[in-house]
């Protein structure tokens, strides 16, 4: 396709042979101003005198109207014909036909090598005349041929006899104008229209014979006509070429009175009168394009608009010229004004935190050598003081050799983002540090309390030792008294101490036989009742936190044993998978739970008969709960208060690494 | 020297624990036993080290009993001392304390004690883990130490 006169004018000066002494024609080319046309060749015969060249024929010829009239003539119409160039499967006329059976002949004219297909419809096919078709298909690509090259000429839109080469380019520069894309008039210092081009009928809708000698005010809006004889004695008196009305929008107006915006240039022409200037104006109408500036800028203004409530900026660094691009965003993030002055990268680098500026600019430098991909988050300093956090991404564009040109980035304040995490790591670290506290007392607890109190128990038993029979029988007996709390003191610094560990996220996850776990716990000579532990067939294996399992079954187990009110008793240990993973559940036959007290058997420090009947911390069962509730499990006690009751504890192993966020 | 000479060398007993009832525990239950090995005491890991420093505070052989918990320096931090001296590296040294903690365990055990005894389970004071020291350095070869 010729998409400007200088192509088409060199497509034609390519398409003449050398010496103008051949009968040649140019490959078809297709003007965008007349798509109509079709596929045009420019056909060119020499004129020759006695073996010497005299000029030539160049006759610009359409393909459609060629072969219509070659067709009308053979009476082949209601054939579809295609026409490709050898070598070629882009059809120069008609459709690409992927037709079942086609008729075809080569036709070559002036050294142009062009296939001629048949193609019969399926109508045509199906009325099995077959034969007939072959054979009304031959005899018309034949004839076709025959008169092809003779209707060329008669049909010629334009063919001009030449005497002289300059005559020739001269004729040929005519018909670029009138071939031109654009609209071209000419008009005298009086703004007559002189001459107008195809174009120029086309966009204004008038025929040729109502503008020639008008003024050229008819083509404007006539709102502009006032001015314009104005703007044309300015032009005048300094002509040169120049596109019209820099800045201003400009209307031309059609026939029927529409309104489109246009682009004008305008060329003076001098004539060979001296003192007289003509000029030559192209008008393109650019409303298509005006459409799509306006879709553009609103497009921009949403994209602003987007970017404003996402808080995001966009910046662009001219790196050869160290030009700074910010939008508007980016003014408002880092709380500059556009009008303080500066534009280049000290914009950007004067405003980072002094202790960022290293940092950042060092991933900048590397991002512009391409060692790493600019992705920062950096503080920068607001003008009031104040710091933002902003995270920045960036890419480089780059010439061939690779030398960075340009970067185009966004910003982001995460400012809220930064200081929520910090809360976070604030409150975790102050977490873990009430942890340790709370260790480091439980610690404290066990040992420093115990101390004094293993000091007393041994002065009392000293007492005993050393005094012997001298004591009366009550002072031995408050010894003994004495010595008994000080076992139950000691035990529950220890017990104390177990709660405050247990669920540690440092417990190692091993293979644990819980079958094996439950026996090697119990223990029955700590009693003298006779309490038989009946352990389920189907105990399972499992990877897990032994340590806190281990303390559930010790717990639970010893506390069936020690709350046994009868001189014999079961306890039965047993399992069951559930989705998560286990449902361990210890029953006993003991006296139960009964309901009213079941909420508070959970709680720390509470027994369910006196100290003195009993020994108990009643810690344990608040350390099995929590050592159930570190793994994520849930304990439950069921029992009616009068025979027996049951733990049921569920042990998951499917998310064991579930921790506390510490 | 015989080797019965040797077994019956005098080993001197350096006992680091700042509770005045546990050292009278740990006297009365050699009291007790009747073994009449010399007993050196010190209040924390300071003292210990200046005593096991000094040959003559501290006759050889010797072995130590170590509390953990303790003012100024404890017993862990004491052992470490020792173990970084190359005159008092290969000392005998049993932990002797209230801690059931494990981390105080793992750790002694790191810097190779030969016993890591808790202190009772109130009863029967320090009596089985006198006899067992009695028994231990009548029967072990202690090292030569200087």
């Amino acid at each position: 396709m010729v998409r400007s006169e200088d192509v088409k004018a060199s497509h034609v000066i390519k398409a003449l042979p050398q010496n103008l002494c051949q009968t040649a024609a140019s490959a078809p080319l297709k003007l965008m101003s007349d798509p109509q046309l079709g596929a045009l060749l420019i056909d060119v015969t020499p004129l020759s005198k006695a073996g010497r060249s005299d000029g030539c024929i160049v006759a610009v010829t359409s393909l459609n109207r060629e072969i219509d009239d070659a067709r009308a003539t053979i009476n082949a119409k209601q054939f579809p014909l295609t026409i490709l160039k050898a070598g070629d499967d882009r059809p120069v006329f008609g459709e690409a036909s992927n037709g079942v059976w086609h008729a075809e002949a080569e036709l070559q004219e002036a050294g142009l090598n062009l296939i001629v297909r048949l193609i019969p419809t399926q109508a045509q096919l199906a009325s099995g005349m077959l034969p007939t078709i072959v054979g009304i298909a031959l005899v018309a690509l034949v004839l076709l041929s025959l008169y092809w090259p003779k209707t060329a000429r008669k049909n010629a839109i334009v063919a001009l006899g030449y005497q002289n080469r300059l005559q020739l380019e001269s004729e040929l520069r005519h018909q670029a104008v009138e071939m031109a894309p654009h609209a071209m008039v000419l008009v005298d210092q009086n703004g007559v229209i002189e001459m107008v081009n195809l174009q120029t009928e086309k966009i204004f809708g008038y025929v040729r014979a109502d503008l020639l000698g008008q003024s050229i005010d008819i083509l404007l809006p006539e709102r502009f006509r006032d001015q314009h004889p104005h703007h044309r004695g300015v032009f005048f008196k300094t002509p040169g070429s120049r596109a019209m009305g820099r800045g201003r929008d400009l209307y031309a107006r059609r026939q029927d009175g529409t309104e489109f915006p246009v682009e004008v240039g305008l060329a003076p022409i001098p004539t060979p009168v001296v003192g007289v200037v003509k000029v030559l104006a192209s008008i393109v109408d650019i409303s298509e394009r005006k459409q799509y500036e306006e879709l553009l800028l609103k497009s921009n203004q949403r994209f602003a608009m987007a970017s404003k409530a996402a808080g995001l900026g966009f910046w662009g660094w001219n790196i050869t010229t160290n030009t700074l691009e910010w939008d508007d965003e980016m003014f408002r993030l880092y709380g500059r004004q556009r009008t303080d002055g500066d534009l280049s990268y000290t914009l950007w680098a004067n405003n980072l935190h002094p202790d960022d500026r290293v940092m950042s600019e060092q991933i900048l430098n590397d991002a512009v050598k391409g060692i790493r991909v600019f992705d920062a988050e950096f503080r920068i300093l607001l003008p009031d003081g104040s710091i933002r956090y902003i995270k920045g991404n960036a890419s480089v564009t780059r010439d061939a050799e690779g030398n960075a040109l340009e970067m185009f980035g966004i910003n982001m304040d995460i400012t809220k983002r930064i200081l929520h995490e910090q809360g976070l790591i604030k409150s975790a670290n102050e977490l873990a540090r009430i942890n340790e506290e709370l260790d480091n007392f439980a610690y404290v607890a066990s040992h420093d309390l115990k101390s004094p109190l293993r000091g007393i128990d041994q002065l009392a038993t000293w007492i005993a030792e050393d005094m012997g029979d001298a004591l009366n029988s009550d002072t031995q007996e408050h010894l003994q008294l004495m010595r008994s709390r000080i076992k139950r003191m000691e035990m529950l610094l220890d017990d104390l101490l177990a709660y405050s560990r247990v669920g540690r996220s440092d417990d190692a996850i091993v293979q644990v036989n819980t079958r094996d776990l439950v026996a090697n716990i119990f223990d029955p000579t700590t009693t003298r009742k006779a309490i038989h532990l009946s352990i389920a067939a189907d105990m399972p294996v499992l990877k897990t936190k032994k340590v806190p399992l281990e303390l559930i079954f010790r717990n639970l187990i010893s506390n069936a044993i020690r709350h046994h009110d009868k001189a014999q008793g079961t306890i039965t240990i047993s399992a069951h998978p559930i989705s998560t993973g286990f449902e361990f559940e210890v029953k006993d036959d003991g006296p139960g739970i009964p309901p009213e007290h079941q909420q508070r058997v959970f709680a720390m420090f509470q027994t369910l008969k006196p100290r003195d009947e009993i020994e108990g911390s009643g810690i344990g069962l608040a350390l099995v709960k929590k050592a159930v509730e570190s793994v994520g499990g849930t304990i439950t006690l069921k029992s009616n208060g009068q025979q027996g009751c049951a733990f049921c504890f569920t042990w998951p192993t499917t998310n064991n690494d579930k921790e506390k966020l510490v | 020297m015989t080797a019965k000479e040797i077994s019956y060398k005098e080993i001197t007993i350096l006992l680091v624990d700042d509770d005045d009832v546990d050292v009278m525990g740990v006297e009365r239950a050699l009291k007790k036993l009747k073994i009449l090995n010399p007993i050196v005491r010190a209040r924390d890991g300071i003292e210990g080290l200046a005593l096991l420093r000094d040959s003559q505070a501290v006759k050889r052989p010797y072995l130590v009993l170590l509390d953990l918990n303790m003012p100024r320096m404890n017993g862990l931090e004491m052992l470490a001392e020792l173990r970084k001296d190359a005159a008092l590296s290969s000392a005998i040294v049993f932990i002797l304390t209230t801690s059931k903690a494990d981390e105080d365990k793992v750790k002694a055990y790191q810097q190779h004690v030969a016993g890591y005894i808790i202190k009772s389970q109130v009863g029967d004071g320090f009596l089985r883990v006198m006899e067992m020291l009695d028994h231990y350095w009548r029967v072990v070869e202690l090292p030569i130490q200087n």
